[in-house]
């Protein structure tokens, strides 16, 4: 059994050190560079468990992208992970539905123990 | 914070008078200069928002400045929609901060109004406070989130790679020339200052970076790039966290691929070398003084940073000050706000 996950990054590092983590305990990692590179991978995709997703990327970022899925009624679980760390910008996507916040660094057993939260394998 | 108004147009002192709000600012308003005077022996202004002649603006302003109490208060001048530049140049040579044209909505004097407690801000974080004193330039080193920066990356970079850094601070000694690096620029909400954080590295930490971050001693010169500006962004974030810390909100863009060569102004370096390895990276911090840009929404794209807070007509807060525009953000208020609105950007990186 698995679960797909989205991975939205532009940076090819933190996209392949995530998908690293998350296919180690047997998700279906789908990369995406950018909010609209995932809203077009999204439209594909109906079996989509969980989005993890950074904030600062060119043409949409993390939090657009938010305001774009919550917009949809999309219910798949999204986890930010970036170097932010400002209050306002946590409430606010808190307010568009995600449900985590990762500061990086991360730390990979962190980010799959959120993942198993979120999007049970098997379940 | 307590500001004190001068100007003789009646109704357009009330209106701004009622656009300050009274929980927030003390607001003094007269319409003589002499009363002005009295008010900055009174009581010291933190701001003094006062409406400048045609002719006469600057001496005005170092009369006003003149005043020991208002030696350190900022000003902000109002002039005619279409001021001749001299008019303009002459003011800040008197002193002046800031200046807004007639006609001018209520938002815009409250977020001119706000960027000194911004500036405030800036100039208690570093060693030196220097209150509105801008006559020398800033120094990325005097800043205390810079002072506590070296150990935070050395901090999050052992973290990502799963060894140690050995941090000091200044140039690498033994760095040859043929260095490569990727930066990424940071602003302060509103202000004209950029301040533009870089990863270096030299043959030797581009081996580490393949070797330790890649996992790949023959990765390619793309993976190679875009984990150097990966490093910057990390190191940008625990900037951004040390500067928070102080209250100080930092925006930052994306990252790009940087030449060693471009460090013209004054930065300062941290270096930090693998425990027990050749391997070592800088990280160079460097505040570049920029022009703010007054211009249509129809021009807004992606990488501009707003000056100020974007309100609708019920003032409610559509995007705040400070915020990094994207493509799609760009795009969107141009739609929304229309060419005939004007605001104030700092350019795109």
């Amino acid at each position: 059994m698995t679960a797909r996950v989205m991975v939205i990054d532009d940076s090819m590092l933190v996209r392949r050190q995530v998908s690293a983590a998350l296919k180690t305990p047997g998700y279906l990692v789908t990369e995406a560079v950018d909010g609209v590179d995932a809203l077009e991978k999204l439209s594909g995709l109906e079996d989509m468990k969980l989005i993890v997703c950074d904030v600062n990327m060119p043409r949409m970022n993390g939090i657009e992208l938010l305001e774009r899925l919550s917009a949809q009624g999309s219910v798949v679980p999204v986890v930010m992970l970036t170097t932010e760390g400002q209050p306002e910008l946590i409430q606010r996507a808190r307010s568009l539905g995600a449900k985590g916040w990762i500061v990086k660094p991360f730390k990979p057993e962190f980010l799959v123990a959120t993942a198993a939260k979120l999007a049970p394998i098997g379940v | 914070m307590r500001v004190l108004l001068l100007n003789d147009r009646r109704a357009e002192r009330d209106a701004m008078v009622r656009a300050l709000p009274k929980d927030t600012y003390r607001v003094e308003a007269v319409g003589e200069e002499a009363a002005a005077i009295a008010a900055i022996a009174r009581e010291a202004p933190q701001v003094v928002v006062f409406s400048a002649p045609a002719k006469g603006g600057q001496d005005l302003a170092r009369r006003l400045r003149g005043s020991e109490n208002a030696v350190e208060a900022y000003l902000l001048a109002i002039v005619e929609a279409s001021p001749v530049p001299k008019e303009i140049t002459s003011l800040i040579g008197a002193g002046v901060h800031d200046f807004m044209r007639r006609p001018f909505a209520d938002v815009e004097l409250l977020e001119r109004v706000k960027a000194p407690e911004r500036l405030l801000r800036w100039s208690r974080s570093v060693s030196k406070p220097c209150a509105f004193d801008f006559s020398t330039a800033l120094d990325v080193a005097s800043l205390r989130s810079w002072r506590t920066l070296g150990p935070l990356v050395a901090e999050d970079l052992g973290e990502m790679a799963g060894r140690p850094f050995v941090v000091s601070p200044g140039w690498p000694a033994q760095f040859t020339t043929s260095a490569r690096s990727a930066s990424i620029p940071m602003s302060l909400a509103g202000d004209q200052l950029e301040l533009r954080l870089s990863i270096v590295a030299d043959g030797i930490g581009l081996t580490w970076v393949r070797e330790a971050l890649l996992g790949d001693p023959a990765a390619n010169d793309e993976a190679t790039r875009d984990a150097l500006r990966e490093l910057a962004n990390t190191a940008g974030g625990a900037l951004k966290r040390a500067a928070l810390s102080e209250s100080i909100t930092l925006t930052t863009g994306i990252p790009c691929d940087d030449t060693v060569s471009r460090f013209p102004g004054k930065h300062a370096c941290w270096s930090l070398k693998v425990e027990g390895g050749e391997g070592c990276l800088a990280v160079v911090g460097e505040i570049r003084t920029r022009s703010n840009e007054r211009i249509s929404a129809a021009q807004l794209t992606e990488g501009m940073v707003l000056a100020h807070d974007i309100r609708n007509e019920g003032g409610v807060l559509l995007v705040p000050a400070g915020s990094r525009l994207t493509a799609t953000s760009a795009s969107r208020l141009a739609t929304l706000l229309g060419p005939r609105y004007f605001l104030e950007v700092a350019p795109a990186a």
